[in-house]
């Protein structure tokens, strides 16, 4: 299986990742692509700022990666997670999938996002307009006092 | 042993800083420098409970303990993707 794991910094190329994916034995190509909505939970969102543990990210996307060719023959597998500012509609995270098949090709993708989701070191807070909020915490577990470490 | 502490998420904007360095007598667990640098804090055990620890890149649990060298990271309920 070839792979493209990429955390940065800047805009997600799209048409770039596609050329890339695309294979002449592959009849399925199969794409996830998250963007930044511009609502959450009844607010406006005005950003969201994503931040990493970026060599243990990418050591984990790895491992999901070996996961995934472990478990379906897969061509090819692009992950890339952008981090940083977005904006409303900018994509935060492009999975590219390209098999023989598409059984296997949606299968692998689904897989791949439920994992990055629930393991990979990345951090998202969501900014609205008269304050912001880190998605994933539980409200009651912490206040925002500022400590001296 | 000098063991260096990364902070991400939450702990950033609690501690103002998103990594620190110190100095730690021998036989010390990632909870112990957990409990010693949220001290102050009043929902302490709540955050503990749903934080990862990870020690040289590695998940560990907050049992792990430390050895001179390490980098440890506090880290919140993930949200990427």
């Amino acid at each position: 299986m070839n792979r493209r794991i990429e955390l940065t910094d800047q805009p997600i190329d799209t048409l770039a990742m596609e050329k890339w994916l695309s294979d002449p034995s592959c009849g399925a190509l199969v794409f996830f692509r998250g963007t930044v909505r511009h609502h959450h939970e009844g607010k406006e969102v005005l950003a969201l700022e994503y931040s990493a543990y970026a060599e243990m990210a990418v050591k984990t996307l790895q491992e999901v990666a070996d996961e995934v060719e472990k478990r379906w023959p897969i061509a090819k597998l692009l992950i890339c997670h952008r981090i940083g500012k977005l904006l409303p509609e900018n994509i935060s995270i492009l999975i590219g999938v390209a098999s023989r098949h598409r059984t296997d090709a949606f299968s692998a993708c689904q897989y791949a996002i439920d994992n990055i989701k629930e393991r990979v070191p990345i951090w998202k807070r969501e900014q609205y307009r008269n304050s912001s909020q880190w998605v994933g915490l539980p409200c009651d577990s912490a206040d925002h006092s500022e400590l001296r470490s | 042993m000098k063991i260096r502490i990364r902070f991400f998420g939450i702990y950033r904007d609690l501690l103002n800083t998103d990594s620190v360095e110190r100095e730690y007598p021998a036989n010390k667990t990632i909870e112990n420098l957990f409990d010693e640098i949220l001290a102050a804090h009043p929902r302490k055990e709540d955050l503990k409970k749903v934080t990862q620890f990870a020690k040289n890149l590695n998940f560990v649990p907050k049992d792990s303990p430390v050895s001179d060298g390490d980098e440890v990271a506090f880290m919140p309920p993930m949200s990427g993707g």
